[in-house]
């Protein structure tokens, strides 16, 4: 290397003994914090009246699913998700279908119940539920396709 | 060095060091995406080759910015510097895979073109927590792409060493880009305290190596020779230089290399003219100076390479007085022959 060069290397090299380690502390001072772990809707009915249980109704994958309802709100039903084993796949979605998904189905028409993470969730159940029986569906938008379903039995 | 252009003059060593280079990239991504899949199930294969690429191509940075300083300190990291370009090429292959993939997966599935998208779906420029990050390393991607497409002989010649030298200084404005790129990016979501361990271990290691070289440089050019009588500048007893090899002095803002060899003192600019390489830290082989970085060679005599080749390099008077060395500073124009200073046995026996 050349002289010329030699100084701006010097030169870069302490630029960069100051700047760097600032960016990187600087990054790092700034993060946002961890998102609050607040109760998601439907977790506080975790400890409301079983209507049901199932050990797994579910086509793939082992989930205890149980049937939960609320005495504060008449007719109102919940269903709690515990899964024996993580889904395996990436953004996972309860997704509540009136039909039967076929081979592969997409979620046009279904009703979006909340994000299925590994751990037990409950989720608020449609107002149709009660007449219709209807699927319970877990998406996989990573994926984008079902993962598993399990048929909810006549509740009226 | 050539007389006609070869696209690559692959060599056995050039073969050995590529096939090493490609087996120890495909193992890190193997790895990577091996142990990344046992450990995070719900991680897709696209997120985690994403970031295999985006890793292994910031990695092999360091460690293409490490041999520099590297070789600068302890001679036997020059067979890393020897091919450092394909390093590099190959750092800005991964670099633009990293980059291509993380714009299909998360650009090119809505209503807006790719590249629009990601220049607009984040423009909180303001916010250094929710800064868009990934324009940083399309910055940055720019500039490895001009390196990479220059980094041929063809560049350099076309170029001249200088120029290009200048131009792929820029390598260091790209680290500073993918620095912000990863703590403004990956380590905003990652909360484990490796993530920026590892980050700031890497930012120590190439910053402290550049310094330390840079100031071992600077320490070479502010010693000056001393001055003796007739103009000339003492570069030392001829002892002092090892047989074969040369002592290097500063003299009127540039480096000179005095070569000792069969009973004779030359002296030559110590910038190779293929990348301004240190001749003086060469040897001579085969009677030519050698250069350390790449092996191009130069006649001590007339500082020129022996034909076929073209390239010359500035010589220096010298003389040897006494057991004493001296050296011209005023340099002739490159290629001129000179005749090397004889050392006499009784000379030698000091």
């Amino acid at each position: 290397m050349i002289q010329p060069l030699r100084r701006v290397h010097l030169f870069v090299a302490m630029t960069m003994t100051i700047t760097l380690p600032a960016i990187l502390v600087t990054a790092l001072a700034v993060r946002h914090p961890e998102l609050p772990s607040n109760p998601l809707p439907g977790d506080d009915m975790r400890h409301a009246p079983m209507v049901m249980q199932s050990a797994n109704p579910w086509n793939h994958g082992r989930i205890v699913t149980r049937l939960r309802s609320d005495p504060a709100s008449p007719g109102a039903l919940f269903v709690e998700l515990i899964p024996r084993k993580p889904f395996g796949a990436g953004e996972v979605l309860l997704y509540w279908s009136p039909d039967m998904p076929g081979p592969g189905a997409k979620p046009d028409g279904w009703r979006l119940l909340g994000l299925a993470g590994d751990a037990s969730r409950c989720f608020a159940l449609p107002p149709e539920v009660r007449r219709k029986g209807g699927h319970l569906v877990l998406y996989s938008l990573a994926r984008h396709e079902v993962i598993a379903e399990a048929e909810l039995v006549y509740l009226q | 060095m050539s007389v006609q252009y070869q696209a690559v003059g692959w060599t056995r060593q050039k073969k050995i060091y590529d096939t090493v280079l490609a087996g120890g990239v495909a193992l890190y991504l193997a790895v990577f995406i091996g142990i990344g899949a046992a450990l995070y199930p719900e991680i897709t294969a696209e997120t985690l080759l994403i970031r295999g690429l985006g890793t292994a191509a910031f990695l092999l940075l360091h460690v293409i910015l490490s041999i520099g300083p590297l070789c600068r300190m302890d001679r036997r990291f020059l067979p890393l510097l020897y091919n450092r370009r394909h390093l590099g090429v190959t750092m800005f292959l991964l670099g633009l895979s990293h980059g291509t993939f993380a714009i299909v997966q998360f650009h090119a599935l809505g209503n807006t073109p790719p590249l629009v998208s990601l220049f607009t779906s984040n423009t909180r420029y303001g916010s250094l927590a929710d800064f868009p990050f990934e324009v940083l390393g399309l910055f940055a991607l720019l500039i490895l792409f001009a390196m990479a497409a220059t980094s041929h002989d063809f560049w350099l010649h076309t170029l001249t060493a200088p120029v290009w030298k200048s131009l792929h200084m820029l390598v260091y404005l790209a680290y500073g880009l993918l620095t912000a790129h990863v703590a403004l990016g990956v380590l905003q979501s990652e909360t484990s305290p490796v993530y920026p361990l590892i980050a700031g271990m890497g930012l120590t290691t190439v910053v402290g190596l550049h310094v330390a070289a840079a100031l071992r440089e600077r320490s070479v050019d502010q010693r000056m020779p001393h001055a003796a009588p007739g103009g000339l500048v003492v570069v030392g007893p001829v002892e002092s230089i090892e047989e074969k090899c040369a002592r290097v002095i500063s003299v009127g803002g540039e480096r000179v290399a005095v070569f000792r060899y069969d009973g004779k003192v030359s002296a030559v600019s110590n910038v190779c003219r293929h990348q301004n390489g240190p001749l003086g830290e060469g040897r001579i082989i085969d009677g030519c100076i050698t250069c350390p970085w790449h092996g191009y060679q130069y006649l001590p005599e007339t500082g020129s390479s022996p034909p076929p080749f073209l390239e010359r390099v500035p010589t220096y008077d010298s003389q040897v007085i006494d057991g004493i060395v001296y050296v011209d500073p005023k340099p002739h124009p490159p290629g001129t022959r000179v005749e090397p200073a004889r050392i006499t046995p009784m000379e030698r026996s000091r």
